[in-house]
């Protein structure tokens, strides 16, 4: 959990909103485990990442969309899909009112727009990480969305 | 037929010979059948030179090499005294005896006698059978006969109904049978050796200025044929003689030679060629004995047949013929329509270095050049009498439809709609395949990979 406190610690979308998906509660005045929320949201932005990449370089594995764009295009998705659950995760918090009273008026719609933003560029970083370890098995994608190093590396 | 030939062998069509060593008798320097057979096959060879046939490598694209007499420019068999001159200057008519000049007479017409040759013997194999007769005493005679070696054969291809071919082959099998000059004669007088004889298949319009009368051709074709089964079959002198002809002719413009003689390409040409190929194959113990007869047949019932696919040929020439067509087909279309909108991003390029550099490069070209050739081969059969249509040529898509009468499989895939046509080609070029040399220069990956690709696509669209 430490770990993904820390991909989560870069608080541009609010200190407050830190607290709350960290698990704050006012009952104990500290973080509940049984609160804490970004385990299920990093896992869920890294199974959509890994699915759009399987999809895209094992599944799909097409010859016709394997051009940098093509690729563009997947981390499009990808993006679009965290950005939208981390909103949406912190939006339904919001309405149900399911945040802590003594953070709650510092929490707004506008952060969790930050926070799905924030949650779309680490969904991304996923993305990359991926394309780069893990593209060189496909039969023609391997290449998009530039050549890989492995092949790279060959011909030198 | 030796542009035929090399069409066959360019595709990878199984020969047993390992090297064939043409030579071209005729004295038509000009001739543009002769050119651009030339033309195509220096183009082969200067593809072949640059790929390997050895394991694990398994193309068989430009298998076969061909090569010429060592100092034989453009494949040609030079005849002496032939360009300029006319035939009785050939002769030394005016320097004959009274009673030389009258046999002269009963032998050759005026017509024949003011003759000029540059062009061949228009038709007229009684001048052919003069001036050919220099074969054994010509020096690149000689160095066919000191290239010799033992386990060698000799394929002798010739029309009977023309001036050269019909005076030429008989003469050019007494020389081959019985001269003794060279150092090779024992070799050469007991090799093997076949021929293929090609009967009428084509008439020319009438032409009063021209020497060639296509209403002779039956009458000479009956001479020939007498004398050929007294002189050649009874006597053993070839081992396998091959005939071929067509009762309905195609129709060409009536040209004497020169760059002007340029007729289509035909299937008795095609057919004739694989007597060649049938006779590599054949073991010296089947060739031992009498001379062999072979003629060709189509496997259709329709005698009158204009248009003739693959399904109309017999299973052995389909066989023969059917695969390796179908894949340089599907390689000129590839390299034509989509090669240079895919190499810049596609795996089977990119891996291999197949670059810029690459296909702006001579091998390339060539490549592209002869694949031009190829496709123009078929094209004018396709559009001669009786034609040969196996392809659609000009389809672009769908492109798995390109054998007429043969429809494409439809193999299930987890997601048929997306790879077709040219995307399940690239995916075919992108295989992991598996055995092959790694080490090799670019050409060579480049040629094995477009064999082992399409050898991929003709077994899983047409189960061949």
């Amino acid at each position: 959990m430490d770990f993904l406190d820390w991909i989560y610690s870069f608080k541009f979308y609010g200190a407050e909103l830190f607290d709350h998906l960290k698990g704050w509660d006012d009952e104990i005045m500290d973080y509940n485990p049984a609160y804490y929320q970004f385990l299920s949201i990093f896992v869920s932005i890294f199974l959509a990442a890994l699915v759009i990449f399987i999809c895209y370089y094992y599944i799909g594995n097409n010859p016709r969309f394997n051009r940098w764009w093509n690729w563009l295009i997947e981390l499009v998705l990808v993006f679009i899909f965290a950005g939208w659950w981390g909103y949406h995760v912190v939006a339904v918090d919001i309405q149900n009112g399911a945040i802590a009273s003594s953070i709650v008026d510092k929490i707004s719609y506008n952060n969790a727009i930050f926070f799905g933003f924030y949650n779309a560029i680490l969904a991304s970083i996923i993305f990359i990480l991926l394309t780069i370890l893990l593209r060189h098995w496909s039969k023609n994608c391997k290449h998009s969305p530039c050549t890989s190093f492995i092949t790279k590396m060959k011909k030198q | 037929m030796l542009r035929a030939l090399t069409m066959l062998l360019a595709s990878g069509a199984e020969c047993a010979f390992e090297t064939i060593v043409p030579i071209i008798i005729d004295p038509d320097d000009s001739a543009a059948d002769k050119t651009r057979t030339v033309e195509a096959m220096k183009k082969y060879m200067a593809i072949r030179e640059k790929l390997d046939f050895s394991n694990p490598n398994l193309n068989k694209f430009y298998k076969t090499e061909i090569k010429p007499v060592d100092g034989m420019a453009n494949f040609g068999f030079p005849l002496n005294n032939t360009r300029d001159c006319l035939f009785k200057d050939f002769i030394k008519v005016g320097e004959l005896s009274k009673e030389s000049r009258a046999l002269v007479s009963l032998l050759f017409s005026e017509k024949n006698l003011n003759s000029d040759m540059k062009v061949g013997f228009k038709g007229n194999p009684n001048i052919g059978s003069v001036v050919l007769n220099q074969f054994g005493t010509s020096q690149h005679y000689k160095d066919f006969a000191n290239g010799f070696k033992e386990g060698d054969r000799i394929f002798i291809i010739s029309s009977i109904f023309g001036g050269t071919g019909a005076s030429g082959f008989p003469l050019l099998l007494k020389t081959l049978r019985s001269d003794k000059s060279s150092q090779s004669w024992n070799l050469i007088s007991n090799a093997k050796i076949g021929a293929v004889t090609v009967l009428p298949y084509f008439q020319v319009s009438q032409d009063d200025n021209s020497g060639v009368d296509s209403s002779t051709f039956l009458s000479k074709t009956k001479s020939a044929l007498a004398y050929y089964e007294n002189n050649i079959s009874k006597n053993g002198s070839v081992d396998a003689l091959y005939y071929i002809g067509d009762n309905i002719p195609a129709s060409y413009a009536n040209h004497d030679g020169g760059s002007e003689q340029k007729n289509n390409a035909h299937l008795i040409e095609l057919c004739s060629a694989l007597g060649i190929l049938n006779f590599a194959k054949m073991s010296d113990s089947e060739l031992a004995g009498d001379t062999k007869h072979f003629e060709y047949g189509l496997d259709s019932n329709d005698d009158a047949i204009h248009s003739i696919v693959f399904s109309d040929l017999g299973k052995k020439t389909k066989e023969d013929i059917q695969k390796p067509l179908t894949q340089l087909l599907l390689m000129h279309k590839y390299l034509t329509y989509k090669l240079h909108d895919e190499y810049r991003h596609q795996p089977w390029a990119i891996d291999n270095g197949l670059n810029k550099a690459f296909f702006d490069d001579d091998f390339f070209s060539n490549v592209q050049a002869f694949s031009n050739y190829y496709v123009e081969w078929l094209s004018e059969m396709s559009n001669n009498t009786r034609s040969f249509s196996p392809f659609n040529i000009g389809r672009i898509k769908p492109l798995f439809s390109l054998i007429n009468g043969k429809s494409a499989n439809r193999p299930w895939t987890i997601i048929p709609f997306l790879l077709k046509d040219y995307a399940l080609f690239d995916n075919a070029l992108n295989s992991n395949f598996k055995k092959w040399n790694k080490a090799a220069n670019k050409e060579q990956k480049f040629m094995e990979v477009f064999y082992r690709a399409t050898e991929k696509l003709v077994q899983q669209k047409f189960n061949m």
